[in-house]
């Protein structure tokens, strides 16, 4: 028997992305990870249809056609709209005819540069109708929602979670919804997207329910609720991907303070790449040994390759590392778009979580033209979300305290308790962090939040977050 | 005495009581009216209780007033963290009723003392007394002060605010001595650190460079220990730079710019709380003074008025390095020029004039004034001046509750904003810190800041120096500007108030302001009538 043979690149990727049933990324993390364009406005409409149980009927189609008087051709325009046989009651009822032409016009567009901000809001019927919305009836259908990325923070969430947000979406007593309210099209909920199964809850699952609920707790304008709550998800979803080779689920990583002056930040830059990179590494490791145990691994083992790229396995080796070397081969061979094409391209999560970390600023650097590894870089917003994430209304906590249940939360680490956290580095793989740069980075981090308000110093050396600053 | 000294304050372990030596303190003593507060209080029969944040000067002050005799004979406690709390509240009960006690103590263990001290007998009226007072003694409402002590005084030296000319000025003329001279033999004030003490022993240069590092600390808004204050008067004179340094910079050729006192602080080097500031808030280098401007930048000097020093000597000015095509050059002769005027020159106090008043006090206005000059930077930092003729009436009285919603990574300054209302102007109250009246002589000036209180919510803003200023230029200017982010904050946090107050009367209208973006133009100012068919605009 040869030593090596061969299987087919699409086969493997079937498996690992899945079709009807979960693949391997699925199975590990709740949600799939094929787009690289899916942003905060879109997990924001999928984690509101979660809890609520669906869109309106009219899928936003009414906001989308409002929000887009120049596209589309005709059949936005003030007059198609008035006379449209769906739309025409609710748009006269929004825009009274007395408003004149100009009022309108200048209504729609003040809709647009709120509401459409994101650019979450396409052709009415298209299904991509994700607005900024502040209210379930400004809601829309989404495709993005196949993902099931909302639905897997609806259940870090948990079911107090769940409720706390569908109160947000069910209240009209904020600014936003105050002032957009006749755009507001009530109508039956529909709920377009299938529910499939997820993964029991790993500890880092329920420490980011945790952190997620207390954060709705704050006191603070709904609007600027929901953008916390969707930063803390768009954090919580890149660290789950980061630690999802880690046995608690919950990642190692280095974390720059983002206003340091560039030559200060590279001190630490390649420890903060590195231990991304680590991440990545458990991750695949995680993918081989679920590979392993995949009902459909023998039939496409046996299957061999007749045409098109394939990749190479040793067949000598134990199933376990068989599977680690296709997953190598695979991440060499069918790593991007430039290589592949759609049928054979498998879009990593890991590249998916990069995305989603550059689009919430918090992984750095914003492209990679430089060369530099990708690295995680915390601005003072961050730190404030963290901050709503762990400590209570009305309480305070110390910098060190907050610092410490973030890292044991969320795996993220600054540097403010320089040496253990200099040891759980050494043992998530990132070797030789120097214990001086890291401290010199959590003092940054300290004066960023200073700066802006969000932590005070105290005597005692040390500061602390939290309550009205 | 010493170079190496001197040097060590930058670095922290000069300034450290525990490290230096009886006559080191000596040396270093700025008097402040605190050690005849601590004296008067221990020998009228109370205990005192130091606390503050390392650096503050908790040991010095304690040996320093041990040393002079002026504690009579009570008992000496430098630091709690070195024994237990235990032994300590032993030691404490034991000397009840016997001696006074001064004991010196970091927040976290004295709190821990506190708390053990309640349980017990011997201790507890005291461990009470100590604990209305930890964390009361400068606050935003007189109300919540403490009562005077009547057996035991705590001092909290982060309440002390050392960014007092007469301090800091003090401070200066302490290490321009000769006695910290750098050992070059003869040479030794031809070095870097040797002129710059030789222009510091000239009163208004000191007095100037006291003035710039106050106004830097006031705007950075963290509070500053004594070991840092130390720190960036070190720096200035020395430049960070051991003998060898000084040695070889005395054997180059070079020019001797940008080595005075305010390019040592604002070089992107300098490490420290005092120095950042400076760079940050108070370089000199960026004061528009038209005529110091145009005269350095042709002529390298100034036509009038006296150096208090040698004149900086520079190969070419700024203009003929500009002509030349070295543009960088030239910026940086400009600038090292202008640091040098600001402290050597008697010119220099028209930049020094015009830094200060770059900075606003919160503390320097009443509370009136300080309520009208925040709401209204806090109006036009969204709706500009500019705007407000074409702003409904709502918008332009009280502090309109802007939000903004998106989930990108943009800058507010760039995100469309929503008002549906304004708290009325009557809602608000700025307040000034208030300190315990039995310390507020011996801690220094007051705080630079306040709070602009929102009465019904119990939301407050912090007013900085830094916010202030921002807020005044947003009052008379037109143009984008960054939302300070305490700003954003507080405006959240009042809107988030008002929504859970709002009440709901399902029929009725909302007057609402739709923003392109804080400073940009205004959408539109609809209003939204809602009747039981829906809602719609009017």
């Amino acid at each position: 028997m040869p030593d090596r043979a061969r299987v087919s690149l699409h086969a493997v990727r079937t498996l690992l992305m899945g079709g009807d049933e979960p693949g391997v990324f699925e199975t590990l993390l709740g949600f799939r990870a094929a787009t690289e364009a899916i942003r905060g406005v879109h997990i924001m409409n999928d984690l509101a249809q979660c809890v609520l149980g669906g869109a309106p009927e009219h899928g936003g189609d009414f906001l989308c056609q409002v929000v887009r008087p120049d596209d589309d051709g005709a059949e936005n325009s003030e007059e198609a709209l008035r006379n449209s046989p769906r739309f025409g009651r609710a748009f006269a009822r929004a825009f009274p005819d007395e408003l004149g032409r100009r009022r309108v016009d200048a209504l729609r567009r003040a809709a647009t540069a709120v509401l459409n901000f994101d650019r979450g809001m396409y052709k009415a019927g298209d299904r991509m109708a994700s607005a900024l919305a502040t209210h379930r009836d400004l809601l829309g259908f989404e495709q993005f929602r196949r993902f099931q990325v909302g639905r897997y923070i609806e259940h870090a969430l948990g079911e107090d979670g769940a409720r706390q947000v569908r109160d947000l979406y069910e209240t009209d007593h904020d600014p936003i919804t105050r002032a957009f309210r006749p755009l507001l099209l009530p109508g039956d909920l529909v709920d377009t997207q299938k529910r499939r199964p997820l993964p029991p809850r790993t500890e880092f699952d329920e420490a980011l329910g945790r952190g997620l609920r207390t954060l709705l707790t704050q006191r603070l304008a709904k609007p600027a609720l929901l953008r916390a709550l969707a930063l803390a998800s768009s954090l919580g979803i890149v660290l789950k991907v980061l630690g999802r080779g880690r046995p608690t689920g919950t990642p190692a990583v280095l974390a720059l303070a983002a206003e340091r002056e560039a030559s200060r930040r590279r001190d630490l830059r390649e420890e903060a790449v590195t231990s991304i990179r680590r991440c990545v590494a458990d991750f695949d490791r995680a993918c081989s040994l679920e590979l392993s145990r995949h009902p459909g691994l023998q039939q496409m083992l046996a299957s061999g390759h007749e045409e098109g790229a394939f990749v190479e396995f040793g067949t000598n080796a134990t199933v376990l590392d068989q599977c680690a070397e296709l997953i190598a081969a695979a991440r060499r061979d069918a790593g991007s778009s430039r290589t592949t094409d759609d049928d054979t391209r498998i879009w990593w999560p890991d590249r998916f979580a990069v995305r989603l970390g550059r689009q919430g600023g918090f992984i750095l650097p914003q492209d990679d033209r430089a060369g530099w590894g990708r690295y995680f870089a915390l601005s003072p917003e961050h730190v404030e979300v963290l901050t709503l994430m762990c400590v209570p209304p009305g309480q305070r906590r110390s910098w060190k305290e907050l610092w410490s249940c973030v890292r044991t939360d969320f795996g993220i680490v600054v540097g403010v308790n320089a040496p253990a956290e200099a040891v759980a580095l050494r043992d998530a793989g990132v070797l030789h962090v120097g214990v001086e740069a890291l401290a010199a980075n959590g003092d940054d981090l300290l004066a960023q939040a200073c700066r802006r308000a969000l932590a005070r110093r105290l005597p005692d050396s040390g500061a602390e977050v939290g309550g009205t600053t | 005495m010493s170079y190496e000294l001197l040097l060590s304050l930058y670095f922290g372990e000069g300034s450290n009581a525990d490290l230096t030596t009886p006559q080191a303190r000596r040396v270093l003593h700025v008097s402040t009216p605190l050690e005849a507060r601590l004296s008067s209080a221990i020998n009228g029969g109370l205990d005192v209780v130091v606390t503050g944040n390392p650096g503050d000067g908790k040991s010095h002050v304690a040996r320093t007033l041990a040393e002079r005799g002026l504690i009579g004979d009570a008992a000496l406690l430098l630091d709690l963290s070195a024994r237990s709390t235990t032994e300590a509240l032993n030691q404490w009960a034991a000397l009840k009723g016997q001696r006074r006690f001064l004991m010196c103590a970091n927040e976290g263990p004295l709190r821990e003392l506190v708390s053990e001290a309640s349980f017990d007998g011997r201790l507890s009226s005291i461990a009470r007394e100590l604990e209305g007072q930890l964390g009361h003694l400068t606050v935003a409402d007189a109300n919540r002060l403490p009562n005077e002590p009547k057996s035991v005084m705590l001092v909290d030296l982060a309440d002390r605010n050392v960014l007092d000319i007469t301090v800091v000025g003090d401070a200066v003329a302490r290490i321009c001595r000769e006695e910290f001279l750098p050992e070059l033999r003869d040479r030794s004030i031809d070095s870097s650190a040797g002129r710059n003490m030789l222009l510091l022993q000239n009163a208004d240069a000191r007095l100037r460079l006291a003035r710039i590092l106050i106004v830097a600390g006031q705007r950075r808004g963290e509070h500053v220990t004594f070991r840092q204050l130390w720190a960036a008067i070190a720096l200035a004179v020395t430049g960070g730079k051991g003998l060898s340094a000084l040695q070889a910079e005395l054997s180059a050729t070079d020019s001797s710019l940008g080595l005075t006192p305010l390019d040592h602080l604002t070089h992107k080097r300098a490490r420290g709380l005092l120095a950042e500031a400076v760079r940050l808030y108070a370089d000199v280098a960026g004061v528009s003074s038209p005529d110091v401007d145009d005269a350095l930048w042709h002529t390298a000097t100034l036509p009038s008025g006296d150096w208090y020093v040698e004149r900086p000597h520079v190969d070419d000015t700024p203009q003929r390095l500009w002509d030349q095509g070295a543009t960088q050059a030239a910026l940086h002769t400009f600038r090292c020029l202008k640091r040098a005027v600001a402290l050597g020159h008697t010119d220099g106090e028209r930049l020094v004039n015009a830094l200060e008043q770059q900075t606003a006090s919160p503390s320097a206005v009443t509370a009136s004034e300080l309520r009208q000059r925040v709401v209204l930077g806090l109006r036009r930092l969204y709706v500009s001046a500019a705007e407000e003729p074409t702003a409904p009436e709502w918008v332009t009285r009280g502090v309109p509750l802007w939000v903004n919603y998106s989930f990108q990574d943009r800058p507010t300054s760039e995100r469309p904003h929503v008002a549906v209302s304004a708290v009325p102007v009557a809602e608000l109250e700025a307040r000034h810190p208030c300190r315990a009246p039995w310390l507020d002589a011996a801690l220094g000036p007051k705080p630079d800041l306040a709070w602009l209180h929102h009465i019904p919510s119990g939301e407050q803003l912090v007013i900085t120096p830094e916010v202030l200023s921002t807020l005044d230029r947003a009052a008379v200017t037109a143009g984008p500007m960054e939302v300070p982010a305490s700003v954003e904050r507080f405006l959240a946090r009042v809107a988030g108030w008002a929504e859970r107050e709002f009440v709901d009367d399902s029929l009725g209208e909302d007057d609402v302001a739709i923003l392109e973006r804080p400073r940009g133009g205004l959408l539109a100012c609809p209003r939204v009538r809602v009747r039981s068919g829906g809602a719609s605009y009017a």
